[in-house]
């Protein structure tokens, strides 16, 4: 494949950068022709244009990738090809699937197309799934409806669907609450693809799965493509992972198509300035990270050796059940570690892994059922067990993962900050408080004129913006961050992510940053802590543990990461293996930690391999054998 | 994703830009419920109807100077253009019975409307925040007080304490709070588990000013009906316990104007005049209410808005 920067050319009549489209599937008949086509939506303050003169083709077999932000138009498109556009309407253009315009196509004819022809996977796998019916029953409907086929066969075909998209066929009694998220995602792909559709839609498909499953959702689904040769509609929001498995994509911004092309030159290569934005948007895992500013490194070297926060043997265990049948979930199990001056530490899991929690925890939140904290050596969980003292609050502020739920809909912006001020450093004169209100405010890159606004008024960047400044205001030594962009779209992760690093380095705060993307840990973090069910695996230098994971649950964590520039495959069997030895590891692990008194620094179960890389000595000795096994 | 969310996200995006903030924004922030109560139809017609009745209990003095229970004329008579609503057996003008019946029934209607509320809401709000073992006791007193047959309890209390408005007051709050508890508790705990209360407490606040300046503010609608609820309550037990003989038979209220009207043998005589006015005016005053209770549900309730939207398209 060439790159080809020189051969773009505008395409007079729709004005977006094309590439030179890839060759290899040039020749392979056009299935979509989506010709020059608007939509409006009609709202109560008029038309609204949705999308706006959009053309693109699919050819058969091909992948083709709308990328794009929340309210790009790129899921309106989906609907238009479907039919399935609830108060829109196409305004100019047309939608034409083997030579057919779809806007035609009614009754049965347009009821058979949109299973047989063109099939549909939501992003959100439960609400495609009807709960009172068995995921069986859910594939056998379509057989039933759309073809000839009776009940039994249909059911024989169902078997071989979900054994196809690899699912156990004993399963197809299950409801869809008894499936994990992948699976269930995997029983909805089994019932688009039930009538062999020559294209499947994916609006977002994997964007509600942890980054493991998403991997081998998106494997299974190229598998599938393998075999059974349709093509696929792909829309997401991110970048990486869609430059990772389609042929040709199309960004989307606003309604407009702003550039097309072969994705890898389009990602290697970007001519318009929003594309870059976006490919900026997601640093990757892996190599050299493109830091343009250049901060991490020097940063790092000023990171001091005094723990401002040090955590010792904290465990934490839920209650589930009632009065009769007590359960405990260990959310949290016997993890130590100290948050160094000026450090940025990423602790990095999948959901349910307990990241979350230990934030909560030093956010006193949570109670710990065992361990202490250590604030400069007091242990706060001895001195104020029940309610965390203002002091302990004007140390450690937190901010929270949803900027929509964590701002109070019924108060002005001004009352978030001013409360924080007035809490911690009393009253304040109204001049002197406008001063203060306004210098947090430019501090977080806002205009001071936000603060007689309402929260809803905000975007979710600003939002977030404000939960910085909020915290600031109390004028923390450490700030907690609980996924603070993982809601964000994604122009301005990076700006919220900088802002972080930037607070850091101008004020020499500490940051626990609690995430799931292993790459804007890299970004940002010196030091990253990986986390699974619980306990600590790996941890160290973030280059280091990216680039030389020993724990094989990191090396699958990192081989998940949707990269790009990725060449080698993690292979199914490879997976299937290294599964097996994670759930091993997490079998034996026992839990100590009710037992063990407050511990030293000098024992925190680290088996060093280099000076700024660590992994659990629990798990170090069934590690080396791993490693050796796939290396 | 719905169309709304898409709409709603495409509006978003239009203010992404950081620095400084668009101006046209702020006149699209939703009117408050206030504002919004102003001009509905149901709602205006509940207040009217119920700003009428205390204009009347205001003015009912002024109409009709002196005691409502002097006999004014000859017993029993049907309406008149001297008595418009007639007369009772004992002659008393079963008009001026009415409007100083208002008096009571609107006053110890609203208070235990408002007395029975802020029960309710303390109960509610505490059981909500602090949770655990606070939550656990507090429930088991509202399930208690929900569980004991209402009316029985009503009939024990008014017949052991001594008669008067504050004792009916008080009975009718300690009939009456656990329902209003259970529902305020219900919507506390739904905002409780919100991330901006967490991030209240993580700035520093105390549990009092998180309970009523962080929880509060956000449940008005509720805290709206419910004590609309229970001002219906109120006007109707206490009617009924009037009614049976239960409460202050010396004042004056609608209470007491249907136990005479029965007293007296209205039924059998067919004296419909004594027992109708009183009777509709707490039906109205109830109706009244109820709409403004709907009124409030309407706006503050988007799925109902969106189908009363939808249905007009």
């Amino acid at each position: 494949m060439t790159t080809t920067s020189d051969s773009r050319v505008t395409d007079s009549r729709a004005g977006h950068v094309v590439q030179d489209i890839d060759t290899d599937s040039a020749q392979r008949e056009v299935i979509l022709d989506v010709q020059n086509v608007s939509i409006a939506y009609d709202t109560d303050n008029g038309p609204f244009v949705a999308v706006d003169h959009v053309s693109f083709t699919i050819r058969r077999g091909e992948t083709f990738g709308l990328a794009g932000e929340s309210g790009s138009g790129k899921s309106t498109i989906a609907n238009a090809i479907l039919g399935l556009l609830a108060g829109g309407e196409i305004t100019s253009g047309r939608i034409l699937f083997e030579g057919t315009d779809v806007s035609t196509l009614t009754g049965e004819d347009l009821r058979s197309f949109r299973w047989k022809s063109v099939s549909m996977v939501f992003q959100s796998a439960m609400n495609a799934l009807n709960p009172v019916m068995t995921i069986g029953d859910q594939i056998v409907d379509v057989f039933t409806t759309h073809t000839d086929l009776s009940r039994s066969e249909a059911k024989a075909k169902a078997r071989e669907l979900l054994t196809l998209v690899g699912i156990d066929a004993n399963r197809i009694s299950a409801f869809p609450h008894q499936l994990s998220g992948g699976m269930r995602q995997r029983a909805v792909i089994a019932t688009a693809l039930a009538l062999n559709p020559a294209l499947l839609i994916m609006d977002e498909p994997t964007t509600a799965l942890d980054v493991v499953v998403q991997q081998e959702i998106i494997q299974e689904i190229q598998d599938l493509q393998e075999k059974l040769g349709f093509a696929i509609l792909f829309i997401t929001h991110d970048l990486s992972l869609m430059v990772e498995i389609t042929q040709n994509l199309g960004v989307m911004r606003k309604g407009r198509l702003l550039e097309l092309g072969p994705s890898l030159s389009v990602y290697r290569n970007p001519q318009h300035p929003y594309t870059k934005q976006l490919i900026a948007a997601f640093p990757p895992v892996s190599g050299s990270t493109p830091l343009e500013d250049g901060s991490s490194a020097d940063a790092a070297a000023r990171v001091e050796p005094e723990a401002v926060i040090s955590v010792r043997g904290l465990y934490k265990a839920f209650r589930q059940g009632g009065l009769f049948s007590r359960t405990e979930n260990v959310a949290v199990n016997d993890v130590n570690f100290d948050l160094h001056k000026g450090e940025i530490l990423a602790l990095v899991g999948e959901s349910g892994s307990g990241k979350s929690t230990v934030a909560r925890i030093l956010a006193r939140l949570e109670t710990p059922s065992a361990g202490s904290i250590l604030l400069e050596g007091t242990d706060v969980l001895q001195t104020e067990p029940k309610r965390a003292s203002r002091q302990y609050r004007g140390t450690v502020q937190m901010v929270f993962q949803d900027p929509f739920g964590s701002l109070n809909p019924a108060h002005r912006i001004r009352h978030f900050l001013e409360r924080a001020v007035v809490i911690h450093f009393g009253r304040k004169s109204r001049k002197e408080m406008d001063g203060i209100l306004a210098e947090l405010m430019t501090s977080v890159e806002l205009d001071p004129a936000f603060l007689d606004r309402y929260p809803h008024e905000l975007s979710g960047g600003q939002r977030q913006r404000i939960s910085l400044a909020r915290a600031l205001a109390a004028e923390p030594r450490v700030i907690l961050a609980d996924e603070p962009t993982s809601m964000l779209d994604v122009s301005v992760r990076m700006g919220v992510l900088r802002l972080m690093k930037k607070l850091r380095d101008d004020r020499g705060i500490s940051i626990l940053y609690i995430t799931h993307d292993l790459a804007s840990a890299r970004f940002i973090a010196d030091n990253t802590i990986v986390m699974l069910r619980g306990s600590f695996v790996e941890g160290g230098a973030s280059a280091a543990v990216m680039d030389d994971p020993i724990h094989p649950y990191t090396r699958l964590l990192v081989s998940a990461a949707p990269d790009p520039e990725r060449t080698s495959r993690y292979e199914k069997d490879e997976r299937a293996k290294t599964r097996a030895t994670i759930a091993e590891l997490i079998a034996n692990r026992t839990p100590t930690a009710w037992v063990k008194a407050v511990r030293t620094t000098a024992d925190l179960d680290r088996t060093p391999i280099s000076p700024d890389h660590w992994i659990a000595t629990g798990d170090a000795s069934a590690t080396q054998t791993t490693s050796g096994a796939t290396t | 994703m719905t169309i709304q969310n898409q709409l709603q996200s495409l509006v978003d995006e239009e203010i992404q830009e950081f620095g400084t903030p668009d101006t046209s924004s702020s006149q699209r922030r939703r009117g408050s419920l206030w504002h919004r109560l102003l001009r509905d139809k149901k709602a205006i017609f509940g207040a009217v109807v119920i700003l009428i009745f205390v204009a009347f209990a205001l003015l009912a003095p002024v109409i009709f100077p002196g005691d409502p229970t002097n006999p004014v004329a000859s017993g029993s008579n049907p309406p008149s253009p001297q008595h418009l609503f007639g007369t009772t057996a004992k002659g008393e003008d079963v008009l001026a019975l009415t409007l100083w019946g208002s008096r009571s029934s609107l006053s110890i209607g609203f208070a235990v409307g408002l007395v029975a509320t802020i029960v309710g809401l303390l109960v509610g709000l505490a059981s909500a925040y602090f949770g655990k073992v606070v939550d656990d006791i507090l429930s088991v007193v509202t399930n208690i007080f929900l569980l004991i047959p209402g009316l029985p309890l009503l009939i024990i209390l008014a017949a052991f304490l001594p008669p008067g408005p504050g004792t009916i007051v008080l009975v009718l709050v300690v009939t009456g709070w656990a329902g209003s508890a259970r529902v305020i508790r219900s919507q506390a705990l739904s905002l409780r588990g919100k991330d901006f209360i967490d991030a209240a407490i993580v700035t520093g606040e105390r549990p009092g000013y998180v309970m009523f300046r962080e929880i509060l503010p956000n449940m008005a609608s509720v805290v709206m009906s419910t004590f609309l609820a229970c001002v219906i309550f109120g006007i109707g037990a206490q009617a009924g316990l009037e009614f049976l003989g239960l409460g202050d038979l010396a004042s004056v209220s609608w209470g007491t104007d249907l136990y005479w009207s029965n007293n007296e043998g209205a039924l059998i005589t067919g004296a419909w005049w004594t027992f109708i006015p009183a009777g509709t005016c707490i039906a109205l005053v109830a109706f009244a209410l109820a709409m403004m209770n709907y009124a409030v549900d309407q706006i503050t309730n988007p799925r109902l808005a969106r189908r009363r939207k939808a249905k007009k398209a």
